[in-house]
């Protein structure tokens, strides 16, 4: 397969950016996307060009390394991550777009590398449970509901790749700092920081610089995980609850 | 204070948005009793009008919401924005619709089709009509508001304004009142193809019934009342008197 492929190159993260266009060629179908800009940057090292940057880690779907946004679509066009995009997605003489995570809160390190710590910033806001020290508890000493936990897992299942945001025409992150808050929403361990947790991190949010939610649902077409809207309503609602009961930001 | 999160921001923008919601109806209601005859609008209008006690703090508080709102709305649009500063080469949308994508749009042009809609038909600053009639009900000499509607409507580039401003609110509507449920969290998993419904029908049936009305005075299905029409008659007529007759200086008016 033959491809014309646009991709935007940043030398730093205060430069000028640009749209650069590559063709590859000789690409089977089953070859990854991520392996389709590794065979792209062997070609550029061996021409004495500088190498196109982008993140990955575990390509295996499950860490969140990766992003891209592929012909105008976060992770492209599969409702997968990134690296689990391969090229039989598309058709033999595509020309394919691929630009970074766009986000004032996400600005561009290189290329297609972006700084996605505002996530982390978020996390350090309330992403955690207070654990008592001591023996190891009984195996179910801690009754939960089916539904509960099956809500729990369902959240926890987001890797933090930040397509939420990309994906966003306001580049919220409602959707993952609502996981965040959700997972622990449903489970009795999240309940002591249970109000501080909403509005701290909601804070953190707000302070990373990213938009608000206007329920456009363009987050939970593009998330990999399959994460859901509901845990946006489940923020807002966890929110509501803990205002009312007087709870100000700590962080 | 709650307006400075982002989670704050979006439930003032619900709550204000219920209050216009909630005026919306209200207004729909009054504006139904129409098909009743002109002494039940104007009746209605009568009533209003004698509680003035009743009617300016409520103006007033739906004033009040709806400048939040729309500073709210501008303000949401400028931070929205700004979260983003450098745009996509190329951005496809996946699953936002139309209304959702246009809510800025819809909401401005409903502001524009309010300040029209009080220059019509409170301010009687623009017709039409040009002439404000006033009625007899049960002995007293009142604003005949049914007229009013009845004559605003006849000219067909008015309706077709009210028409087209209407399928704006129906737009808008359309994705407020389901973001009003998930902005408050009240939704659950089971529940939520039936809440992203409800912004759709709520929307179809406040244009539906707003509509009927420009459509009924159209159709000649809501007509002036008798009284009225010979009222008109007699001012055309007097009008074609003053013209015939022959001026002062002997020369035939109406030849030349």
């Amino acid at each position: 397969m033959n491809f014309t492929v646009m991709v935007w190159r940043q030398e730093g993260p205060k430069k000028q950016g640009r749209m650069e266009t590559h063709k590859v060629s000789g690409i089977t179908e089953d070859t990854s996307f991520l392996e389709m800009l590794d065979i792209l940057n062997e070609e550029l090292i061996e021409k004495g060009e500088e190498p196109i940057a982008f993140d990955h880690d575990c390509r295996e779907g499950i860490c969140g390394a990766c992003s891209l946004h592929i012909n105008g679509v976060a992770h492209g066009p599969e409702n997968t991550t990134t690296c689990q995009l391969h090229m039989r997605s598309f058709d033999d003489g595509d020309t394919i777009v691929i630009e970074p995570f766009r986000a004032r809160a996400f600005p561009v390190i290189k290329d297609l590398v972006v700084d996605r710590s505002g996530f982390e910033r978020i996390i350090e806001a309330g992403g955690y449970v207070s654990v008592g020290t001591g023996g190891a508890p009984d195996a179910n000493a801690l009754p939960i509901a089916k539904d509960e936990a099956e809500e729990a897992f369902d959240a926890a299942a987001c890797i933090g790749c930040g397509a939420c945001v990309a994906a966003c025409k306001n580049a919220s992150a409602m959707l993952f700092t609502s996981a965040k808050v959700s997972q622990f929403t449903h489970l009795p361990q999240g309940e002591p920081e249970r109000h501080q947790r909403v509005v701290n991190m909601v804070k953190a949010m707000d302070d990373a610089g990213f938009g608000n939610c206007t329920n456009y649902q363009e987050c939970e077409a593009v998330c990999p995980k399959q994460i859901s809207i509901m845990n946006i309503h489940t923020m807002n609602r966890e929110y509501v609850k803990a205002k009312l009961a007087g709870t100000s930001a700590t962080a | 204070m709650l307006a400075t999160t982002s989670v704050g921001r979006k439930l003032v923008m619900a709550v204000t948005g219920i209050g216009l919601f909630l005026f919306v109806v209200g207004h729909l209601a009054g504006n139904l009793l129409i098909y009743a005859g002109p002494d039940a609008l104007n009746a209605y209008a009568l009533k209003l009008k004698e509680m003035p006690y009743v009617v300016w703090p409520a103006r007033l508080v739906i004033l009040s919401i709806f400048l939040v709102h729309i500073y709210l709305g501008l303000e949401l649009y400028r931070q929205n924005r700004e979260a983003r500063p450098d745009k996509y080469f190329q951005e496809e949308t996946l699953r936002a619709d139309f209304a959702s994508r246009h809510m800025l749009f819809t909401g401005l042009m409903i502001l524009l089709f309010v300040v029209y809609h009080l220059l019509q038909f409170t301010f009687h600053a623009v017709p039409p009509p040009e002439h404000i009639y006033t009625t007899d009900l049960k002995g007293k000499e009142v604003t005949d508001v049914y007229t009013m509607v009845v004559q605003g409507f006849q000219t067909g580039g008015v309706s077709a304004i009210y028409i087209l401003a209407q399928v704006f609110l129906a737009l808008h509507l359309s994705h407020a009142m389901t973001s009003v449920f998930e902005t408050f969290g009240w939704t659950a998993t089971r529940f939520r193809g039936y809440i992203e419904k409800v912004g759709p029908i709520v929307a179809t049936v406040i244009c539906f019934g707003y509509i009927t009305i420009p459509l009924a005075v159209l159709t000649g299905n809501l007509r002036l009342p008798d009284s009225v029409i010979e009222q008109q008659a007699l001012e055309e007529m007097e009008t074609n008197m003053i013209d015939v007759m022959p001026d002062p200086a002997g020369r035939r008016g109406d030849q030349s």
